[in-house]
């Protein structure tokens, strides 16, 4: 099983970016975000984040897991995957549309692509009543 | 249209000032997160996964061409080039900085757009039937009541602190645009026996975690009584509501607590009293005087047969097609009104480009037309069209890329901004409509389908309707993975209903074909004439139900 590691983000005040904690300070890619494996010292990371909140650096720091996948970090949720990628309906927006911030992985794809017009499928059932 | 007095004009503009110097003094650090963000809120702006989000008032969803060249700037200047029209009639921008607010709010300011009561525990920003002015069977323009509302609510001292939002919507026509009955105070205009015009009130719709039906509370208010009534209902919700629990405090919940009969006579007695301070008396001076500013302008004498659009009509181009399904009896003879669809085949719901904004007003301007409405459907109406003006008018929108001629068909679909950019949602709801639009995007089928209202949320706050929707898609997240929840037989029209949950949520991969093997079963089971919520109102749950997990069956075995 991939090991699992916990990545601290949050908004950036001025203009709401995502952002990843670094050592002492804020990242805007995934990427270079820290990789927390022990929880203790994840946890003393989140508080010193919080800390610069009151500065007016960062809006709602908190804690995600992710998904180790060689030396890149994966999120487990949808959400952070999004928020680490941008509208996955819009790649030309948000981190993923600039190399220096895109992350090293793909959202997949939401959904299957369109069938063709005359569809196969639906002609075989049966509609009873 | 209704123009700001100089109280609304000061009273925004010194709002703007006072959110621009808290903004300035939260980057300092002089004010906290906890303090700032309620301001944050009061203004509009929210913070989602992205960026921030601000959420601009349409009110009544009318917009003068100067206003829209606003938007366009706004969007073009300080966002990504493109804005979301949203259910609420508004348009919300998905990534403005918290340094520019200030002055995206100053250039809304200069004409007279604000994002006051677009979030917190107020009334909120009043919502109408997008024909409004238009519609052949209007008895009265619902802006004039709506305006109305506007101005009693604006910042009213005794509500500015209710249990929880409240959302008022009026339609001025038996067929209902505005989804009266899914608000907590939805207003029909209607004309009794004796020609009077009144209001009936339905109270306590909703959707959300608990959707319920709002349920007639007066039957018929006189016009001038009707300021009297909405106070005597805010009051007693305001007094009665539940504070403890954010899920339980709209007023739709406390109506079903206390039942609709003593609801109505707790109303009574309020209203007996607010009558006998006189002081909310709406004098018809004063309605006569709002109502001048939303009269319709004044049309040409023109015979209602315009052989340029009967000839266009007739043919099989493109044009056809989208008079077919775009536009509305008009009032006026010789007029029609256009829906300019924003469902591209494959495109976001509601999205609109600076450029196609700034298109728009080009087009506004040489027709002569002098507003433009947004719909709680998330597309455009020009109220005012001459039939003759519109094959050319149709060039224009297509080249600007708003010719779908799709209103009312399956790819027509409402749906909320989801986990593509909302902090708030649970699953993505966007590139499901987006394939639901490619699926259903040849029009012949479309059309052998019918009228087909299909609207998705990506959380259960319902922000896309689902409730409402013949086909209603919910997204919902199983252990960080999006599941969508299949709904039907909802309706948001004058034959509202909520709709059913058919069972177990499909996966992201099945949905879709979940969805087409529904509606492949409509056509098979439908009797003639019968849309697709007809024949599920015949029919039920059962043989839908069967087909949508077939496939599933199927692979289970
Ligand atoms: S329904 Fe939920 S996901 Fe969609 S916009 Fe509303 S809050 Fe966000």
């Amino acid at each position: 099983m991939a090991k699992l590691v916990e990545i601290i983000t949050a908004n950036r005040l001025r203009d709401g970016a995502v952002v990843y904690w670094n050592q002492d300070g804020w990242t805007g890619t995934l990427a270079d975000a820290e990789q927390f494996s022990d929880k203790d010292a994840c946890a003393a990371a989140l508080t010193k984040a919080q800390e610069r909140v009151k500065a007016g650096e960062v809006v709602n720091p908190y804690r995600f897991e992710a998904r180790l996948d060689h030396t890149i970090a994966v999120p487990v949720k949808e959400r952070e995957l999004i928020r680490a990628s941008g509208p996955s309906i819009h790649p030309e927006l948000g981190k993923q549309a600039d190399p220096s911030t895109a992350p090293r992985f793909r959202i997949a794809a939401p959904a299957k692509p369109p069938r063709p017009k005359q569809a196969e499928g639906p002609e075989a059932f049966d509609v009873s009543l | 249209m209704y123009r700001y007095d100089e109280f609304d004009a000061r009273l925004v503009s010194e709002r703007v000032e006072q959110f621009a110097r808290q903004i300035e003094r939260r980057l300092k650090g002089e004010l906290s997160e906890d303090e700032f963000k309620p301001l944050r809120l009061m203004n509009g702006l929210y913070l989602q996964l992205h960026a921030y989000m601000l959420r601009v008032a349409i009110p009544y969803g009318t917009l003068s061409s100067s206003q829209l060249h606003m938007l366009a700037h706004v969007a073009r200047r300080y966002d990504k080039g493109y804005g979301h029209f949203t259910t609420r009639q508004n348009i919300q921008y998905h990534w403005p900085r918290l340094i520019d607010v200030p002055e995206i709010l100053r250039d809304l300011a200069s004409v007279q757009m604000h994002s006051l009561q677009t979030s917190g525990n107020c009334i909120r920003n009043v919502t109408a039937d997008q024909f409004a002015g238009a519609a052949a069977d209007e008895i009265e323009d619902p802006r004039i009541l709506a305006e109305i509302v506007r101005q009693w609510s604006s910042l009213h001292p005794e509500f500015s602190f209710l249990p929880r939002k409240f959302k008022i919507a009026v339609s001025g026509t038996p067929e209902d645009r505005a989804a009266v009955r899914f608000h907590d105070i939805g207003i029909e205009i209607i004309r009794s026996d004796h020609g009077e015009t009144g209001y009936r009130v339905f109270v306590g719709g909703g959707m959300g975690r608990t959707p319920y039906l709002g349920l007639c509370i007066a039957d018929f208010v006189a016009r001038e009584d009707i300021l009297a009534y909405l106070e005597a209902i805010l009051r007693v919700y305001n007094m009665e509501g539940r504070r403890d629990n954010i899920f339980k405090a709209r007023i739709k919940i406390l109506v079903n607590a206390l039942g609709l009969d003593n609801m109505r006579a707790r109303v009574w007695r309020e209203f007996e009293e607010i009558k006998k301070e006189g002081s909310l008396n709406l004098p018809e001076q004063e309605r006569a005087r709002i109502a001048a500013y939303f009269a319709p302008p004044e049309f040409e004498p023109l015979p209602d047969t315009c052989l340029e659009f009967e000839t266009a009509c007739s043919g099989d181009g493109d044009f056809a097609a989208w008079s077919r399904h775009n536009l509305s009896p008009h009032r006026a003879p010789g007029y029609a009104i256009v829906t300019v669809s924003l469902k591209p085949v494959g495109g976001v719901p509601g999205d609109c480009s600076a450029d196609q904004m700034d298109g728009l007003v080009q087009l506004m301007d040489e027709f002569g037309i002098a507003e433009i409405r947004v719909t709680h459907e998330q597309n455009l109406v020009l109220p005012h069209v001459r039939k003759k003006d519109l094959p050319a008018l149709h060039d224009q929108l297509e080249r600007l890329g708003l010719a779908s001629p799709n209103s009312g068909l399956a790819s027509d679909i409402i749906c909320c901004p989801g986990l593509d950019y909302c902090d708030l949602a649970n699953a993505r709801s966007i590139p499901i409509a987006q394939d639901l639009s490619r699926r259903f995007s040849d029009l012949d089928r479309q059309e052998e389908i019918g009228e087909l209202k299909i609207k998705m949320s990506g959380c259960i706050n319902a922000c896309g309707h689902h409730h409402a929707g013949h086909i209603g898609i919910l997204g919902v997240d199983k252990k960080g993975v999006e599941f969508y929840q299949l709904q039907l037989g909802g309706s948001g029209a004058e034959d509202a209903t909520i709709a059913e949950i058919i069972g177990p949520a499909f996966s992201k991969d099945e949905i879709v074909d979940a969805v087409e093997r529904v509606i492949t079963a409509y056509l098979r089971l439908r009797q003639p004439g019968e849309r697709f919520l007809d024949c599920y109102r015949r029919l039920g749950l059962e043989p839908f139900k069967n087909v949508a997990y077939l496939e599933q069956l199927h692979a289970a075995y």
